[in-house]
């Protein structure tokens, strides 16, 4: 994996930090949204609470004033008609109306009828007095009313359609005492609605059971009569409440908040109302601060959400990018991660794993040195024991291990490369399981044939035996190839050729180029043994036969000259009896030589004996 | 008395002029009482100038002076001049004086 493949992997589709610092601010802010909503919605929910209380109390206290006032003229009337009427008493009857009328400035006009129903006096701010007009009253609502109910409110009704006016009566304990009918001047009540304030601008307005404006600190509205539109909205308003606290228009068209209770007296409603921008002043700020803490909140989240996210994915970025580095084969990178958690010592497994890994890698390389010429299982051996010592150079006892095709320079000319190729793998393949067995040392190709070592790097026991063995299975393996070649018109054989003695063993070459082979004269001798070897024959020199003695049936073939030797060598056959093989004449096999002379010259290992 | 720019202008020579004929004259306003008359009886003109103070207010704000509707005097004043009543040899009675909201002694 290079650094590109590492940097392409570390921008991940759904980046850790970005779930870590979501979840987080998720974590906090969902529980905050949900308070803070809830605290808003109860907060709203008991300010306008408050607020209905406060104002139905307001409209109480309204309707008591105004009350209040009627009680006041009321009272004042009783003092009218706390005695019969008797010869005489008329003037002092007089006296106490003039006094009243002194005292209540509202009273227009005041009428005493008695106990017969039969007016007495009439006494008006605007009218000469009328005395003793003897007009029978009795069928007067307002007198009957009185006597019926002690005190009688009368209509609202509107002096030339503008001015409100409405009739009280007042009845005296006993029928004889008569009965007090009074006018009372509505426009009066303005001192005192317009003393009432509620809030900071709001303010209180009566309305009679018709829905007709009785009184409202701003006197024109009450003047204008009952088609003003003005006084038609609040009509709706009054409509529009049960006793409780009602949202509607007043009067000037605001949005208000209004309440209401009754006068009980003449059957009027007072009212209250508020502007709603102000009523809801203190729910507004309520759900500022509530809106500005949770915008704190939130503010507060994502900063704590990415401060955990970063120290969360910082580290994870730091073992991405060590892995990375570990995976490019940097083995000396450490990752550098003190938070003092499971972090930490992920990353220090990280930095272990790198050191082993280093280790490891440094050994497989070593092996795959060691396996260029040794046996698999005998490479794990050396590299187990830490001896690649055992690579230096040295001199040892060896058994060398030569075999080639023949007639496979005439093949190479007449084949296809294709051909040859598949014939050369085969061959190889079967050679090579069986070397791979017997632990043999390879030392190199050279085209068609092989260089095998017994004894070294690693001693063995019985190397000469366990080289002709190996030998002998190697012929039995490639043979039958071998007649399968033959069958396609390929004439190609295989010998070997086995020699023992001492040689100077170990690496040869130079760096990152280098071969372990043997240099000495039992390695020439050993090649040319193999020169002399015929199809399906293996030859060995009288070393090897010696130290096989009687395991193996040995075929002596005398002393032999052989090509490039300087003496006579005698020559040993393994193997199967063939009376042919044996009997063949040194000749012959110098003739084979010949044949394919120049070739052999090339790629003779003549090199180790020089 | 009818109460006019004239009269009340010359509301002194009024009052001499009912003096020195020895004539009970009712005025309109208290403050005629006050400069010498016998007697006056009308609404009560704090009232009024409070209200018109007020109308004019409405109007400079904006309201049409057309929206505005009339407004009836609703407190009268009986004011009485004890003194001129005395000069003149009159005996206010009773039942004026109990209704009297004003009286010059």
């Amino acid at each position: 994996m290079s650094i590109g493949d590492a940097s392409s992997a570390a921008r991940p589709r759904r980046p850790l930090f970005r779930k870590y610092f979501t979840a987080l601010f998720i974590a906090v802010v969902v529980p905050l949204l949900a308070n803070g909503a809830s605290e808003a919605w109860f907060g709203y929910r008991d300010q306008k609470e408050m607020l209905s209380q406060r104002l139905r109390a307001e409209a109480g206290s309204a309707a008591g004033k105004i009350q209040g006032f009627l009680d006041e003229i009321t009272g004042q009337l009783q003092w009218t008609v706390q005695l019969p009427w008797r010869d005489g008493s008329d003037e002092r009857h007089r006296f106490d109306v003039l006094r009243l009328m002194r005292q209540l400035p509202a009273v227009v006009e005041i009428t005493l009828v008695d106990g017969n129903g039969v007016e007495r006096l009439q006494v008006s701010r605007a009218n000469p007095d009328i005395v003793n007009s003897g007009t029978d009253r009795t069928k007067d609502p307002a007198v009957d009313g009185a006597r019926s109910q002690r005190i009688w409110y009368g209509p609202v009704t509107l002096y030339s359609g503008s001015e409100p006016h409405m009739t009280v009566a007042v009845a005296g304990a006993r029928g004889t005492y008569g009965v007090t009918v009074a006018v009372i001047n509505l426009k009066l009540i303005w001192d005192v609605i317009s003393a009432i304030h509620v809030g900071g601008s709001g303010d209180a307005f009566v309305l009679d059971r018709a829905g007709r404006l009785v009184a409202h600190p701003d006197i024109s509205l009450v003047l204008r009569g009952e088609g003003d539109p003005a006084a038609v909205r609040l009509r709706e308003l009054q409509q529009a409440t049960s006793g409780e606290t009602v949202e509607g228009r007043d009067a000037e068209g605001r949005a208000v908040i209004a309440a209401t209770a009754p006068i009980r007296g003449p059957d009027w409603t007072a009212f209250v109302e508020e502007p709603a921008s102000e009523a809801f002043t203190p729910l507004r700020a309520a759900l500022w601060r509530t809106g500005f803490l949770l915008l704190a909140g939130a503010i507060f989240a994502a900063g704590l959400g990415y401060l955990l996210a970063r120290r969360m994915t910082g580290p994870i970025r730091l073992l991405e990018k060590g892995a990375a580095e570990i995976g490019a084969g940097r083995f000396d990178q450490k990752i550098d991660i003190s938070t003092g958690d499971e972090l930490e010592g992920l990353a220090q497994r990280f930095n272990e794993m790198a050191v082993e890994l280093a280790l490891s890698q440094e050994r497989s390389e070593r092996i795959a040195r060691l396996k260029r010429f040794l046996a698999p299982q005998v490479a794990e051996l050396v590299e187990g024991s830490e001896q690649e010592a055992l690579l230096d150079s040295h001199r040892a006892e060896v058994v060398a291990i030569f075999c080639d095709l023949r007639g496979f320079t005439s093949f190479s000319h007449a084949a296809k490369p294709e051909e040859m190729m598949g014939l050369v793998q085969e061959y190889y393949e079967a050679l090579g399981t069986i070397i791979t067995r017997y632990e043999a040392t390879l030392t190199c190709f050279m085209g068609d044939g092989l260089m095998l070592l017994v004894n070294a790097p690693v001693p063995c026991p019985d190397p000469a035996l366990r080289g002709v063995r190996m030998a002998m299975e190697m012929q039995a393996a490639v043979q039958p190839l071998m007649s399968g070649w033959r069958a396609r018109g390929h004439a190609i054989g295989f010998g070997m050729g086995l020699a023992k003695g001492p040689a100077i063993v170990g690496r040869i070459g130079y760096e990152g180029r280098s071969d372990y082979t043997a240099i000495g004269n039992v390695v020439n001798l050993a090649s040319r043994i193999c020169g002399a070897a015929e199809d399906g024959q293996i030859l060995m020199d009288a070393a090897v036969a010696a130290e096989i003695g009687d395991a193996l049936p040995l075929v002596p073939l005398g002393s032999r000259m052989l090509r490039g030797l300087t003496e006579p060598v005698s020559v040993f056959s393994a193997g199967p009896a063939d009376p042919n093989l044996t009997k063949l004449p040194a000749v012959k096999v110098l003739a084979v030589q010949r044949n394919t002379g120049s070739h052999k010259d090339h790629k003779s290992p003549d090199v180790f004996a020089r | 008395m009818v109460t006019d720019v004239l009269t009340t202008l010359n509301r002194k020579r009024v009052i001499d002029f009912a003096a020195e004929h020895r004539l009970p004259a009712i005025y309109e306003y208290a403050n005629l009482v006050h400069d010498g008359g016998l007697l006056s009886y009308g609404p009560d003109q704090r009232t009024i100038f409070e209200r018109a103070a007020a109308l004019t207010d409405r109007i400079l704000k904006g309201a049409k002076p057309a929206d505005l509707p009339l407004e009836l005097p609703s407190r009268f004043e009986l004011a009485v001049n004890l003194k001129t009543a005395k000069m003149l040899g009159l005996a206010i009675p009773e039942a004026i004086l109990v209704r009297a909201d004003d009286v010059v002694e």
